[in-house]
């Protein structure tokens, strides 16, 4: 003989219950993913010693603030151009071949670079291409203005 | 002649190509590319972008609009071919601005983006400009931005042509052209009913869906003035369209990795139509239907389309539920499913296994639905196990059954679409079966499809058909008779196709004899000369198809009256040739599906009946146990045994039966009666709370499975969303509670289920998961190759001898109205809402513009009764009464009422229902229900608000009247221009 009902009690688990399940959960996902995470470690750790992360962080905070910013700045005439040569500097990037210069990447890493360099003729030339183009004034001046609006961006915190 | 396989020469190439072939298919399907932009494979040519320009003998045409001759030259490469091209999108550009980055329509899918591309176009030689109209977001689901409309028509062509709803149109005349709803209102206070199929088919972001803005883009969701300042930035940044795409490609396909898109099909009613998902975490941004799909293709109705707020509804059941006197407490699974194996045990031990009682839910998936018989019979050895069909459409199929072997749909939709003449009865199809009736308004439309309806309610269809007739409530038998009998007496009969594929000829004709116009005239009220017109209709056309639904079949006679439409159907040899057969149209995604695997008290899965000891004995070799050989009890019979106290548990899957079962207040008090009850379901339905124990279970996008739609079609869904909190699919609870009262079942995932149910259903022999993969299907009967059966009755009928039956009927006359209880109650369906409603009041959208459930009252009764809009009244039947407010509409006449019977609370209709059924198979006779009234409040708010489309003001025209286009003076056809023809101007 049951009278419909509409009424639920919830199961609320016990202080301490709820915080034992969240921390066996927050083991097992430890646990599966235990490369990554400690992989994130190293990188949270690098990106501490660079002083990146208050930045990321704020950029965060603000991200909209930050667009805004960002997309007002840049429509202003005298950054069209710049905002040219940032795209065609992707483009740029787009045509190295990324996966064939990664080799050649850990090894200036290694500090190693001079050691064979002739093997990597290839990969050498794109690297310079890569090199000369950071030196074109134009290109030049579109980073150091991303550079510098960074910065500014930086500061507002 | 058309058809003929033909030379032509493209590119200096020969080919052989059929004639009278569409020139642009044609070269798409060679793979010669040619740009095209409003062209779209399920409208077909529209010719309104002019980007698809080719030189065809020599003069410069729209590809598109042309029909392959024999020795046609067609070239696509010739200079003034891109020439002509490139204008063309130099005006397509100068009404669309390039925004791709920071555009939600920026999906890899842009008509636009892409043939900008394609064309490897650089610049634009005329400068973007807005046409001077405000957005218009006024509707729910989807907006309209006039300044990136690019006018190719398509969503004129869907609304005017698909969908035929007919709200849309181009207005050609005036300055600036742009799309109107209606005679130019906005979109919320047209006739739009939402059916989204022209944001389906906009090849850009002028039409989109409002789920998917600010949502789709990672750069989208910021406010308008850096939006602004975003698009004037992706501008100035254009050196060229190149690296622009470059970046918004880059952008687009990052999206590809949040965005999911997974194929399911539709749980709203029995057309079935499958689309895709899209999916950004549990965010819905839309569904988007796909011409390949094989019931709809791109065509979907407003539930389909956006009525899927349900799914992250706050109300979902997250947590199994135990009764504790008069308050649920949630609980862990270990704890709720020991505690149903344990009392479920306990009954079966003391009163033996007839004293469960097992219902699954039309809604569920056919492995579930199979799944609830075996627990019944595997486990608790009963049969007592039925499901919701037997509430709509097994009076439909024991017509079938009697007469012509199979209880289904006897051909595909596209039979429906391509009849001579169509006769739907009892169906109010255009909100039933909305993509359905679509097809059937366009064969009308554009086809000359010959359409009658029998309803007693006036409602779209009706108004639409070529003839319509309102015989009495529950008189369809005898009309049809008549019908059936005159034809017989003019010699109107298939006389060859009775001869050799017909039995109990010349019995049937000697009883049929009794249905006489002058008898028929005076019990249905049609007259005399309609009936006559009836018979000759369907003497003149080639092949006629019978639609019908429950009219028909909530009636007391109702098994019979579908057996009338069989029989009228086998004299006029209207079987087994394509645009012929019956069409019992199925209400719900899986009331076919749901009988056919089994839930039923007197067959196995396939229809395997129970009686028969061979097929038992291949049950019980199967599942290792003794099977009772006498069917069980229906869910009316279950209720009357909970009533006498012979049934004492119930488990129900998902089905709100407290509120969809006639006399509802008889079925709630069986429920408080009920020593245990267990519902599985997704929220804390009506029904749920008499329950014992609810067990949480999800919904279709969140789990795998099958359906079978109401043309027998089999189709799969996968899960688009992960399961939310602790529900779990109805399948997997089910196996728990099976396996609590250790049955051992090890089923993985409903594949296992699928393939244990092929070995034992010949019907589903060669059914499997792969065989279904994406957006395949099969219409059962399906053999052990896997071949289908599209169309039945080709070769034979279903029976042994292989041949039909004729099965004479007598009418039963309904109960009806009385002195006291003297007004007629309809019920039915409302487009825009579900069943009692659980699942699409949820939608804000739809509530808005539907937020009630209502009394339509014809105006001639309202004079009489003294009612307006919006007077309270109270309906008081034999059984019970409901409250409400009133619409008056022509839509009913004299002492009709409708109520739609999507509310469960105080105008639930099924209070009034009584228990009196079919006689054949326990269907309630819902539509036999007489009320007295009584107005309550006089004074008050028209329960419809006006921006309900039912209040719009439709546009019908054919396509989007190009010629407009092409006559106004600002407009060149681009050919002309790079041939420097003689242009105007
Ligand atoms: S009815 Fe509305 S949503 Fe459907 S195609 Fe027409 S305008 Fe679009
Ligand atoms: S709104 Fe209609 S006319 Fe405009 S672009 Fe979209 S489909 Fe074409
Ligand atoms: S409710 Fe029916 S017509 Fe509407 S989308 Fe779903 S299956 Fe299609
Ligand atoms: S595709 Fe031919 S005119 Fe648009």
């Amino acid at each position: 003989m049951a009278k419909a009902t509409r009424k639920v009690e919830p199961l609320v688990p016990s202080k301490d219950e709820a915080r034992e399940k969240g921390i066996e959960e927050i083991e097992q996902a430890l646990a599966e993913r235990k490369d990554a995470i400690l992989e994130l470690i190293d990188l949270v750790d690098r990106l501490h010693e660079s002083d990146l992360l208050p930045f990321i962080s704020a950029l965060v905070n603000h991200r909209d603030q930050a667009r805004s910013a960002f997309f007002r700045e840049i429509n202003r005439p005298h950054n069209a151009k710049f905002a040219r040569n940032v795209v065609d500097f992707i483009g740029f990037l787009g045509t190295i071949e990324f996966e064939k210069m990664q080799p050649f990447m850990e090894k200036i890493n290694r500090g190693i670079l001079e050691a064979d360099i002739e093997e990597e003729k290839d990969d050498m030339i794109s690297m310079l291409q890569l090199i000369k183009s950071l030196k074109d004034p134009e290109v030049n001046r579109s980073i150091r203005s991303i550079l510098a609006f960074l910065r500014g961006m930086g500061k507002e915190e | 002649m058309s058809g003929e396989m033909v030379r032509v020469i493209v590119n200096g190439t020969e080919y052989q190509a059929s004639e009278g072939q569409n020139i642009l298919q044609f070269l798409n399907a060679e793979d010669v590319n040619v740009p095209a932009i409003c062209f779209h494979e399920s409208l077909g040519p529209i010719e309104s972008c002019d980007t698809c320009i080719v030189e065809v003998d020599g003069e410069l045409q729209r590809a598109c609009g042309m029909e392959l001759e024999a020795d046609m030259e067609i070239n696509t490469q010739h200079e003034d071919v891109h020439k002509a091209q490139d204008l063309a999108m130099d005006q397509i550009l100068h009404k669309h601005e390039l925004y791709c980055t920071v555009c939600d329509y920026n999906n890899g899918r842009c008509a636009i983006h892409n043939t900008v591309a394609e064309m490897q176009k650089e610049h634009q030689q005329i400068a973007f400009k807005e046409k001077g109209y405000n957005i218009d977001d006024s509707g729910s689901f989807y907006r309209y931005d006039p300044n990136q409309c690019i006018l190719c028509g398509r969503c004129v062509e869907v609304c005017q042509d698909v969908e035929v709803n007919e709200t849309l149109t181009i207005d050609w005349e005036r300055k600036q052209p742009r799309v109107l709803w209606d005679n130019d209102v906005p979109i919320d206070e047209s006739s739009c009913v939402n059916c989204g199929q022209c944001v389906t088919v906009c090849p850009c972001n002028a039409l989109m869906e409002k789920s998917m803005i600010k949502e789709a883009g990672y750069l989208t969701d910021v406010e308008q003035g850096t939006l602004r300042s975003m698009i004037d930035f992706t501008k100035n940044v254009e050196s060229g369209f190149g690296p622009l795409f470059a970046i918004s490609d880059t952008e687009a396909e990052m999206r590809e990795d949040r965005i999911e898109k997974t194929k399911t099909v539709c749980t709203y009613c029995g057309v079935g139509c499958s689309f895709d998902v899209w999916t950004k975490g549990r965010h819905i941004l839309k569904v988007q239907p796909q011409p390949e799909a094989p019931a709809n293709g791109i065509s979907t109705c407003v539930k389909g389309k956006f009525g899927w707020d349900y799914v992250n509804s706050e109300e979902r059941l997250t947590k199994p539920l135990i009764r504790h006197g008069d308050t649920f407490k949630e609980a862990e699974w270990d704890e709720a499913i020991s505690y149903v194996g344990k009392r479920l045990k306990e009954i079966h031990a003391e009163s033996g296994p007839d004293a469960l009682g097992f219902i699954a839910s039309s809604k569920a998936t056919n492995e579930e639905s199979y799944l609830v018989q075996k627990l019944a019979r595997q486990v608790f050895g009963t049969n007592n196990v039925d499901n919701c069909s037997r509430y709509c459409q097994s009076p439909a199929t024991k017509g079938l059954f009697r007469t012509v072997g199979y209880g289904g749909d006897s051909g595909s939709i596209d039979d429906i679409a391509t009849a001579d003449l169509v006769i739907t009865i009892g169906s109010n199809t255009a909100e039933s079966h909305p993509v359905l009736a679509s097809r059937i308004k366009k064969a009308q439309k554009l086809f000359g499809q010959r359409v009658i309806v029998a309803d007693i309610r006036e409602h779209e269809m009706a108004e639409r058909a070529d003839l319509f007739i309102s015989p009495r409530p529950g008189s369809d038998l005898v009309w049809l008779s008549a019908v059936t009998n005159y034809i017989i007496k003019q010699g109107w009969h298939d006389e060859k196709f009775l001869k050799n594929r017909v039995i109990n000829v010349e019995e049937y004709f000697e009883k049929i004899k009794k249905f006489t116009l002058d008898y028929a005239e005076e019990v249905t009220g049609l007259s005399k000369e309609t009936m006559v017109n009836i018979a000759e209709e369907i003497h003149r056309s080639g092949s006629t198809v019978i639609c019908w639904a429950m009219g028909v079949t909530q009636q007391k006679g109702g098994s019979d009256t579908s057996t009338a439409i069989s029989n009228l159907l086998i004299v006029t040899g209207n079987y087994g040739r394509h645009g012929t057969g019956a069409y019992p149209l199925r209400g719900h995604n899986n009331v076919q599906g749901c009988s056919d695997f089994g839930s039923m008290p007197n067959t196995f899965p396939g229809y395997q009946d129970v009686q028969n000891d061979e097929i038992r004995k291949k049950f019980e070799e199967a599942w290792k146990v003794d099977l009772p050989g006498e069917p069980g009890l229906t869910n009316h019979g279950m209720v009357d045994a909970i009533h006498d106290g012979s049934l004492r548990a119930l488990y129900l899957q998902g089905e709100d039966m407290g509120i969809v079962d006639a006399n509802a207040n008889y079925v709630q008090r069986g429920f408080e009666q009920l020593d245990f009850f267990v519902v599985q379901d997704l929220f804390l339905s009506r029904t749920s709370e008499f329950a014992d124990v609810i067990l949480p279970a999800v919904p279709s996008l969140e789990k795998e499975g099958t359906f079978v739609n109401t043309e027998r079609r089999i189709q799969r869904i996968y899960p688009a969303l992960p399961t939310l909190g602790d529900a779990k699919p109805d399948w997997e609870i089910t196996q728990m509670v099976a396996n609590e009262l250790e049955a051992g079942w090890n089923y993985q995932g409903p594949a296992q289920i699928m393939d244990e149910i092929a070995k034992l259903t010949p019907l589903f022999a060669g059914v499997s998961y792969e065989r279904l993969e994406g957006y395949k299907s099969l219409l059962w009967p399906v053999d052990e190759e896997g071949v289908d059966m599209p169309m039945l009755y080709e070769e034979e009928f279903h029976f042994n001898d292989g041949k039909a039956r004729l099965f004479y009927v007598d009418w039963t006359e309904p109960t009806g109205t009385n002195e006291e209880y003297d007004l007629h109650v309809n019920s039915g369906r409302l487009l825009e809402h579900f069943h009692e409603g659980n699942m699409t009041y949820k939608s804000e959208g739809i509530t808005r513009k539907t937020p009630f459930c209502f009394i339509e009252v014809s105006p001639e009764l309202a004079k009489d009764r003294g009612l307006k809009d919006g007077s309270t009244v109270r309906l008081t039947s034999r059984t019970g009464s409901v409250k409400g407010r009133v619409v008056v509409t022509e839509r009913v006449k004299g002492k009709e009422l409708y109520i739609p019977l999507n509310d469960n609370g105080d105008l639930a209709v099924n209070k009034l229902t009584s228990s009196e059924v079919d006689k054949d198979t326990d269907t309630p006779a819902y539509k036999d229900t007489a009320v007295k009234m009584d107005l309550l409040n006089f004074e008050g708010q028209s329960p419809l608000p006006h921006n309900n489309h039912r209040f719009g003001n439709r546009q019908p025209q054919i396509g989007i009247r190009i010629g407009g286009k092409w006559k106004r003076d600002d407009y060149v056809f681009p050919g002309d221009v790079v041939r420097e023809k003689d242009v105007k101007r």
